[in-house]
């Protein structure tokens, strides 16, 4: 019996678009999560939907924009888990795993953690553009908006990481 | 040097081209130094400038519109004449745009497991809906809503006290602002019934709509809300004194008649 990811005609096996797309997502998931090994989690979730799917999936002009919507539609059900999970530790005192990204420099640190304090649609269209590289039309296709509302996200987005970001810089003169 | 892997490179570099981008937005605040630097000299001759450039190109609109012979010029309308009937669209019947989306803001969401209790038309409606958000089939949850070429004879679908009806959440996702989540969200949390003296049996979700004040709302309903709002949503939605949120509201009969927040 031929595997899924042989099967249409036409259409990329998964494979090779999960070997294409498995770090850009990664990337996409720890740009919006402080928690990296929840962002790879989150990353690998996706790709085993689409897996489960890709008959339907694999055929669509662009599968990568519904694995993206599915990974910022579970960053953004994570993110609301954590924040529950976050008070219920709280409540008992104790301290809830704030793993940061490994490896980064602190001004590398500092501009996402103030992304992920953007409000959510302005934090998505962010890391959509500068991390996965998209364009405003791609955006829109991703999640599933309008260019012109993806342009405002972007700018209000930019605005309000100009000011933040101008008063860290001032303070760590 | 450290060496990066490559996501570590990805994210590195798209915090640097953001921080740029960031600064380069919020303009600088005036230097009164550098601005004592210009020479007053060059500011006279820049206004002066900007004054003859002004002039010329003030004297054509001036003088009117025509063409070089003096006859008057053929205004371009800002919407082109239709020519043929062929693409001609009914505006007054409800367009409802594209039938399906491949994504949409529910996508990728689990489709609600029943819940036990709910009659037989609740329970069709409550999973179409659902099933309908989640494949981001605007056509069919706008026939559940009551409107499009099969939808129901009976009322619409009521999404704002302002109206609207069902074509708000068609606006409303290209917004943005996530409807199809949202509807998704609330079908999953726990339902209330609801009587009328003079209108059908509802059931609603979620279940804190029912409770006349917020410290009535049980503690497991609202650790369900916490599936769909923010802490700070719900604190505010807690300001209000009960649960005015989104709901959905189905008949006993299996009519979908609200998806509204407010009071």
């Amino acid at each position: 019996m031929p595997s899924r990811d042989q099967g249409t005609p036409g259409v990329e096996s998964f494979e090779a678009f999960y070997r294409r797309e498995y770090t850009r997502m990664v990337a996409i998931a720890r740009a919006l999560l402080r928690n990296g090994a929840a962002a790879e989690d989150l990353a690998q979730e996706s790709f085993v939907t689409a897996h489960r799917h890709w008959d339907r999936i694999g055929a669509y002009d662009d599968p990568a924009a519904w694995v993206r919507r599915v990974l910022i539609n579970r960053a953004t059900s994570f993110q609301r888990r954590l924040g529950a999970e976050w008070r219920a530790v709280n409540r008992l005192g104790a301290r809830a795993d704030e793993t940061t990204v490994p490896d980064l420099t602190p001004q590398t640190t500092e501009v996402w953690e103030e992304v992920r304090r953007l409000p959510r649609r302005q934090a998505q269209a962010t890391v959509l553009h500068y991390v996965d590289q998209l364009s405003v039309e791609e955006i829109g296709a991703v999640m599933g908006c309008s260019s012109g509302a993806v342009k405002s996200h972007l700018h209000r987005a930019r605005n309000r990481l100009g000011e933040r970001l101008q008063d860290w810089d001032e303070e760590a003169r | 040097m450290k060496h990066l892997s490559p996501l570590e490179q990805i994210i590195e570099e798209a915090a640097r081209e953001l921080r740029q981008a960031a600064r380069h937005s919020v303009p600088p605040p005036i230097d009164d130094r550098a601005r004592s630097r210009i020479p007053s000299g060059w500011l006279v001759f820049a206004t002066a400038f900007a004054v003859v450039i002004l002039a010329m190109g003030l004297i054509p609109l001036l003088s009117g519109p025509g063409e070089p012979d003096g006859t008057l010029a053929e205004p371009t309308p800002s919407v082109p004449p239709v020519t043929t009937g062929i693409d001609v669209v009914d505006t007054t019947t409800t367009s409802i745009g594209s039938a399906v989306d491949d994504v949409c803001s529910a996508t990728g969401l689990a489709v609600p497991g029943d819940q036990e209790g709910l009659p037989e038309p609740v329970a069709q409606t409550r999973k179409a809906i659902a099933e309908a958000a989640v494949d981001c089939h605007i056509d069919a949850l706008g026939r559940l809503a009551g409107v499009g070429p099969n939808g129901r004879d009976g009322p619409e679908l009521v999404t704002s006290f302002g109206g609207g009806g069902f074509m708000n959440i068609v606006e409303w996702e290209d917004d943005g602002e996530e409807p199809l989540e949202l509807i998704v969200k609330l079908l999953d949390t726990p339902y209330a019934v609801q009587d009328y003296e003079e209108l059908p049996t509802h059931y609603y979700w979620p279940s804190a709509f029912v409770y006349d004040s917020w410290e009535e709302i049980p503690p497991a309903d609202l650790d369900a809300l916490r599936t769909v709002y923010t802490q700070e949503e719900l604190d505010q939605i807690a300001g209000f004194g009960s649960y005015a949120g989104w709901r959905i509201g189905i008949t006993e009969d299996g009519e979908w008649r609200f998806f509204v927040a407010g009071d």
